[in-house]
């Protein structure tokens, strides 16, 4: 693996060899691959956030006569700091779920809603199989899919859902198992 | 307060604004109280995963409760 040289690529979803580290690192564990969800999937967000913002300057126009000037003020703070709030939940919910590669493990850290925490890790000696699929059209164009590592006996399955490359991190866990 | 007064009341701008004011403060105090759990989530979630913007995104958290405050002030003492 030391073929490999630190980037980040993808808005930072494709990070070979990142400056991070987690919770349950090891003294000598390794990060190699840093793994989101590809930034074209934010797109239906960062979509619903413009309209949102439309929508506030709309029924500014609507409802000005109906308000006095501090109740217009408030409202559109109101609005924009809900529109505020629901860029910042889901950037947080892409950010932080993440999957992490290291030289030792393969770490799935998913926060549901972001109030729901959830940490899959296998060693990579218990990995039995890796499959990428990619299907769709804009999977196709953008080069995006998910991953599923698979594991030996009870140990739990991991997914990597919509992660950018999915062929290239397939072969890197490969690399890294035999 | 007379019979037409309460309706004048009633129907007049003073029960909007009354309304206004209460949706007001109830949705500030909501707000504090979500921007609160999302910052300490926040916490959580930058003790799991340290990257190079934790510092940043713990800011934003804080700004956001800030916005929360902000809000809740506005609805107390200037509406």
């Amino acid at each position: 693996m030391s073929n490999l040289q630190p980037s980040h690529n993808f808005l930072h979803a494709f990070c070979i060899k990142p400056s991070y580290r987690f919770e349950t690192q090891h003294p000598n564990e390794q990060v190699i691959l840093v793994l989101r969800a590809h930034p074209i999937t934010l797109l239906p967000w960062i979509f619903n956030s413009l309209v949102l913002l439309i929508f506030l300057v709309f029924i500014n126009f609507l409802f000005l006569k109906f308000l006095t000037p501090s109740q217009t003020i408030f409202a559109n703070f109101f609005g924009l700091a809900f529109i505020f709030a629901y860029i910042w939940f889901n950037f947080l919910s892409w950010f932080f779920n993440l999957g992490i590669i290291t030289n030792e493990r393969i770490i799935d850290i998913d926060f549901h809603a972001v109030i729901y925490k959830e940490v899959t890790e296998t060693q990579l000696t218990k990995v039995e199989d890796v499959t990428a699929k990619s299907s769709g059209f804009f999977a196709s164009i953008f080069n995006f899919g998910n991953v599923f590592v698979q594991t030996a006996g009870t140990e739990v399955n991991i997914e990597f859902i919509n992660i950018p490359k999915p062929s290239e991190v397939t072969k890197i866990i490969n690399e890294l198992v035999s | 307060m007379e019979f037409s007064q309460l309706i004048n009341f009633i129907t007049g701008q003073e029960i909007f604004s009354l309304f206004f004011k209460i949706f007001a403060v109830v949705f500030g105090f909501l707000y504090i109280i979500y921007s609160l759990v999302i910052f300490k989530q926040t916490q959580i979630m930058t003790r799991t995963v340290e990257t190079a913007g934790t510092t940043f995104i713990l800011l934003i958290s804080m700004i956001q409760i800030g916005i929360g405050i902000g809000l809740l002030f506005f609805s107390l003492l200037l509406l």
